[in-house]
This record gives C-alpha cells, structure tokens and sequence, in this order.
C-alpha cells in the first residue's frame, strides 16, 4: 500500500463541495407564479423580463431567450444567411454544439489551432483558414475565458466576415469593463444544468444588430413576418416561462456567485504557481471580468519525471479532486467523417492534423480542468486550498506513479 | 415542481424525463416514446434520425401545420406540397401518389380534428414506394398506430398543458435510438460519459424538467379533460350550421358565406376564438426565398394549382371552445 490514495492510501481531499444547481425559496415562489399566472408557453412576461435583464448584463442592445445554447448557434446562422456552400471558421477544442450547429445549417466547419497559453482560437490560425467562402469564425470561451477579441475583431472586420462568440460557458465574462454577449455580431448562451447561471435547459443570444434581432424574432414565430406571411425559416426553438422564471431568480444570485468564483480561481492560481509541474492559463488584462465556468490548468509532463499526464490526473482523482483531461478535439469524432455530415453540407471536413499542434499538444498531454458537477469555485477557501495540497501530495509521491 | 427545484436536476435527461418518456410511450401504445423541447424538434429529431436531409423530398398537404413544411426545410429537404380531401379535410391520397419521386423519404400527415385520414391506403403506399409515413397529431393526441412515428404538441393548455414541449413515438428501436442521439448530442441512451459523442451528428432538442414533471400528473386528466370538451364543444355547436367534425376543444365548420375572414373578425370581435387555422404554405413566400433555394438546393417551390387548397382556405372555419 502506498501514500497516494490510487495505491491504497487516504485520499486528502474530502471536501465539502458545492452542490450545483443551488435554489432557494425565491426560485419555489417565482414557479408558483408562473403556475397562478396560467401561461406557461413562449413570449411571456418572465422571458421577457429576463430578456430585459440580460441584455443589460451584457451591455448588448437587445437579447433574446431561446431553448438552449445549441440551437441558439443555428439560429444564430440562419439568421445570418449562412447556410450550404459556406465556411464557418471554429477551434477542435470544444464541445460537440459548436460543431453540430455548423453541420445542422448545412455549412462547412474548417478546423483552426488554439493558443497553449490561453486555450483560445489562435488569430494566426484562423488567418490561414480564411477563404473567400468563410462567413463567419465562432471562438468559444472555453471555461469562460474570452478569447482575443481586439485581435478577432479586427480580423473578422477586415476579411467582412462575422464574429460569433460561443459564450455559452461565459455567462458574465468582460472583455475590457463591457459584456462579453455585445462583442461581434452576436453571442450565444448556454442555460444548462451545469452552467453558471442555470434553468436546467436554455439559452440566449445577445446582438446589437436590428436586422438580426428581427430575422431571430421572426423566425422563432414560425417564420412570420410582422404581416403575418412565413417569409422567414420558422423554427421552434422558445424558452417557456418555467425555465424563464427560474433564469430571473438565478440572475439576482449571481453576481455574488461570481465574485466568489473570481476570488476563488484566484486563490488556485496563486496555489498552482507555486508548482512548476502545473501552471494556470496566462493572465490576460483585458480579461475583467472571467466567468471560471471551470478551472482549466496546463500539465507540464517534463516537469513529472516520466508520468505521463492522464496518469498524474488519475491519481488525483483518487485523491478526491474532481479533475478531467478536457476536450476531445471534434476532428477526431466520427461526426467529422459521417455520411450524414457529408450529405448535409455537401462536401466534406478537411482535418489535417499539422494544422492544429497546439490543439494536439494540449489534448495528448497538457489540458486539464477541475470540473464536476459541483461548482468547485463556489466551495469554501478551505476545500480550495485541500485541492492544492493534494496536486502537491500527488507530485511528492509521484515515485509511486512510475 | 418543488421536487424537481431542490433535486438539482433540471436538465439534461433527469428523472421526470425518463418518467415522462415511458408515461408517453404508454399513453400512445407505443414501445419507446421520447420527449423534447417542443413539437418541432421532435418532429426534427424525427427526420433527421431517418436519415432525411439535404436532396430529399418530403411530401406535406399545403393546408397543414406550418410547422411540418418548416421542419422539412430545417433539415435541407424539400417539402412537396400537396393537396387535401376537401369532404373529409385531410391529405388526399390520389395528391400525395401524384407527388411521390424517386426524392421521395416520408410522408408528413396531419390530424385535422382528431382525423389523419386514410391511413390505412397511405401506409400500404409508403411501404410500395419505400417510404416513411410520419404523422404529426399536433396537440390532438390521437392514437394511431400505422405510422412509422408520431410527434406531438404536448405543451398546449387543451395537450398536456407544459408550456412548451413535444414528443413522438414509435416501435422502431433504431429510430428511437438515433432519434435520442439527435436530441442529446450525440449521445446513446446508455451512455454514461456526457463528454463523450458517438456517431451521430447531435443537436440538443432536450426537454427540461420542469415541462417533465407535468407530463404524467397531466396524462391522468387528459381523457377526462378531452371527454368533457367533446361533450361541451357539442353542445355549443348550433345544428344550423354545417359542422364536419368536433373534436376535443374544437369544431371545424364549413362556411358557406361569401367573405371568410370577415366572418372570422366579426367571431373573434364576438369573444368566439376562431381562425381558418392553416395556411396555403406552398405560396408562402419562405418557399420561394434565395435562402430556401440555397438551403434545399431546388429552384423553390413553384406555383401549383390544388383546389383542395382553395376551396378549403374560404371555406373552412375552426371555432375553439376553451
């Protein structure tokens, strides 16, 4: 029997993590309302009041609520006219939506790098994938940490393509003291279960854009123009006033939620920047505000005398920290290679695995993010700092790693 | 609501969803039933677990839920727009045997107050001719059994009154299977690492918990709710007029008037909640758009002429009883 809990030995961290959703009577009260109320469909008073608040929380003209943050990307599209025989630019590190959403709308997705430093869309990368079919790049922020923006901005403005931001991790992210969701064109929001400010399945989209705004209204009325022919796609992709009304009472606990993930994300930086085989993602000023969906943190391997990172990660989840390698990059998925995906957009994705070293590197051997469905972030102090100790406990025993 | 509340699942196949999901699947007599976050993603869900998309055709009845052309248009096939029966208000066969080509996938059939129509002579067609019949019961509910799949509203107040929500069943393990991939991001029913995707293409069409825990509570009250409104419907209906069907919270009238939707404006300014209900979709002017042409790769859909169609749209008038 060793130290190491993966060997046999007592785990170090048993904390008390933070269950994740957290409700409370107001949520009880505002669902019995929406009961008494009688309507509990579409375009109702509690989306509309959340549409409202959102908005302001992102310094964006307008916001529209919708049923997730998955089929907000396709309205997103669609609204914009994208659709076959165009090229949607995206990163490989990222969750199956931005992906499948590309593919739904019957566009091109064409894989770009990430930087190591920030886990975000690499500008030089997408610069290369750019051809005169591209209609738009998606960067995610991954883990809630926007991407470079100032960089993207220009890019996308310059080439007079559109900046979609997949904030769906992001709710409450800044970039230089502005809301995330009024960067680019427009960005999309994800509700889910275990997303920062939750209703258990939503989402939103949050533009400056009148056309736009109009084009995603019209079609989430089956299409009807304000004379009431269907001129537009329709879809029925609308939020009801259940989940609208729990997004109200969850948004007036969530300034305070994030405070406590700021100060929390930073008390584990300061702790992993005591280590050399871990580091946290590289500090960005412009970042005011990072929404810590998650905590992501890289794995040096060299610095761990031959363990590789997956194992290194094993062991301390025996230990008891909720820890995970991260994304697969979706050019590995048989999705990219489907027959359905082929005839969807009429073609085929293009992966050429030196395109993306970045992507590989950190997915082969250095990604690594505490997550769980509990919200690590808003635990105690005391449950951050057993986390850190056991990285430390894992790396002095890492012998019995080998 | 308060259990799901402090349960902490609220999304993302809990509890209530798998307990609504058999409750659906029972109500229906069917062996799987799947719940979504509304009629058109089961409806989507549907189609693209049938492998319909891009270059295909699907035939709808032009006066017909919206949301069947739509959804069609959503996957990048083309909707054919056919004809109904007039003297039943349902998809005429003859039309929709004159409308099959080798495109051909499904068939979308409607319930018109409780009638699919000759379901019987459709499915023996879809099988002739390799196709799919899809029946689309809307917030109707009725109970058929020849289709490959249902779909449904279940979220209208006169449904199973959610708020926002559909369904759709089938006895078809591999379409129940890829359906639940669909709406779930790829994932397969058993699937136990929610990072992790399979083969299909997901989306999330996903219902939340909240709309879940209403469907079994609603599903004991459904046929009482319905035997009531059948019977209060009938008797509000004035024998004078000339009435082809009542059904559930509603009656479908023929009028015989010169000005339809005047007729509807004075009803409505009477208090009396009536509309003509459908449109004729194949002169919408989605269906014609530089978007719908790039989306389906087809010239649009042309001008036809379906009498069916015509007659019905000055003709038909559906007054609901709340």
């Amino acid at each position: 029997m060793g130290v190491l809990a993966i060997n046999g030995g007592e785990p170090l961290c048993r904390a008390s993590f933070f269950k994740w959703p957290y409700a409370d009577e107001s949520d009880a009260k505002v669902l019995e309302e929406v009961a008494k109320n009688g309507y509990y469909g579409s375009f109702g008073i509690q989306s509309k009041t959340f549409s409202e608040r959102f908005a302001a929380l992102n310094d964006a003209k307008y916001c529209i609520p919708v049923s997730n943050g998955t089929q907000s990307l396709e309205l997103i599209m669609r609204g914009l006219g994208i659709g076959v025989g165009d090229e949607v630019i995206i990163q490989g590190y990222t969750f199956i939506a931005t992906l499948s959403s590309i593919i739904y709308v019957g566009a091109t997705p064409v894989f770009c790098d990430i930087d190591l430093d920030t886990y975000s869309m690499s500008v030089e990368s997408v610069k290369k994938k750019i051809t005169p079919r591209t209609k738009a790049i998606i960067p995610v922020y991954v883990s809630g940490r926007p991407a470079d923006l100032d960089a993207l901005i220009e890019l996308a403005d310059e080439m007079g393509i559109y900046l979609i931001g997949d904030a769906a991790q992001a709710v409450g992210a800044e970039w230089r003291g502005r809301g995330i969701g009024s960067y680019g064109i427009v960005a999309s929001f994800s509700f889910q279960n275990t997303k920062n400010l939750t209703c258990g399945e939503g989402g939103a989209i949050t533009t400056n854009s009148d056309e736009l705004y109009d084009n995603i209204m019209n079609m989430l009325n089956m299409g009807k123009d304000k004379d009431g022919k269907y001129s537009f796609l329709g879809v029925d992709y609308n939020i009801s006033e259940w989940q609208a009304g729990i997004l109200n009472t969850q948004l007036d606990k969530f300034p305070e939620q994030l405070e406590k993930r700021n100060e929390n994300a930073k008390l584990l930086d300061e702790y992993l920047s005591e280590f050399d085989f871990v580091s946290p993602l590289k500090e960005d000023p412009r970042i005011t505000k990072n929404a810590y969906h998650f905590y992501t943190f890289r794995v040096h391997e060299d610095k761990l005398m031959g363990v590789a990172r997956d194992r290194f990660l094993n062991a301390l989840s025996y230990e008891g920290v909720p820890v995970v390698m991260g994304y697969t990059p979706l050019y590995h998925t048989n999705v990219v290679k489907s027959e359905y995906t082929k005839k969807q957009i009429q073609g085929k994705i293009e992966v050429d695995l030196k395109d993306y070293p970045n992507t590989e590197y950190a997915y082969k051997h250095e990604s690594a993010w505490i997550y769980s469905s509990d919200h690590i972030l808003l635990s105690e102090p005391s449950d951050i700092k057993l986390i850190a100790d056991s990285f430390k406990k894992v790396y002095d025993n890492i012998e019995e790693l080998l | 609501m308060r259990d799901v509340l402090f349960s902490g699942r609220w999304g993302t196949i809990s509890p209530k969803s798998v307990e609504a999901q058999a409750a659906i699947a029972d109500f229906m007599y069917r062996k799987h039933g799947l719940c979504l976050n509304s009629a058109y993603a089961a409806l989507e869900a549907l189609l693209r677990s049938l492998d319909i998309g891009y270059g295909d055709e699907v035939i709808v009845a032009s006066y017909s839920n919206a949301v069947d052309s739509m959804t069609v248009s959503c996957v990048g096939a083309k909707p054919v727009f056919c004809d109904i029966d007039y003297d039943r208000c349902t998809i005429s066969v003859e039309s929709v045997k004159e409308s099959i080509t080798e495109k051909t996938k499904a068939v979308i059939v409607d319930s018109y107050a409780g009638d699919c129509g000759d379901l019987d002579t459709l499915s023996k067609l879809c099988k002739e001719n390799h196709m799919y019949l899809i029946e689309n019961v809307g917030d109707e509910l009725v109970k058929n059994k020849q289709a490959t799949a249902t779909v449904m509203d279940i979220g209208k107040k006169n449904s199973l009154n959610t708020g926002l929500a559909g369904a759709l069943v089938t006895d078809i393990d591999d379409i129940y299977n890829a359906s639940y991939a669909y709406h779930n991001c790829g994932r397969s029913p058993v699937a136990t690492d929610n990072l992790k995707v399979q083969d299909f293409v997901g989306g999330n069409m996903r219902i939340a918990e909240w709309q879940s825990s209403l469907v079994v509570p609603n599903i004991e009250k459904f046929e009482y709710k319905t035997e009531e409104s059948k019977r209060l419907a009938k008797e509000l209906v004035n024998e004078s007029f000339k009435v082809l069907r009542v059904f559930h919270d509603r009656a479908l009238f023929v009028y015989n008037g010169s000005n339809i939707d005047e007729y509807v404006i004075l009803l409505n300014k009477k208090g009396i909640k009536a509309d003509k209900r459908f449109a004729a979709m194949h002169k919408e002017p989605f269906f014609k758009s530089d978007y719908f042409k790039k989306q389906s790769g087809s010239e649009g859909i042309e001008d036809i002429d379906l009498p069916g169609v015509e007659k019905a749209l000055s003709s038909f008038l559906w007054v609901y009883f709340d």
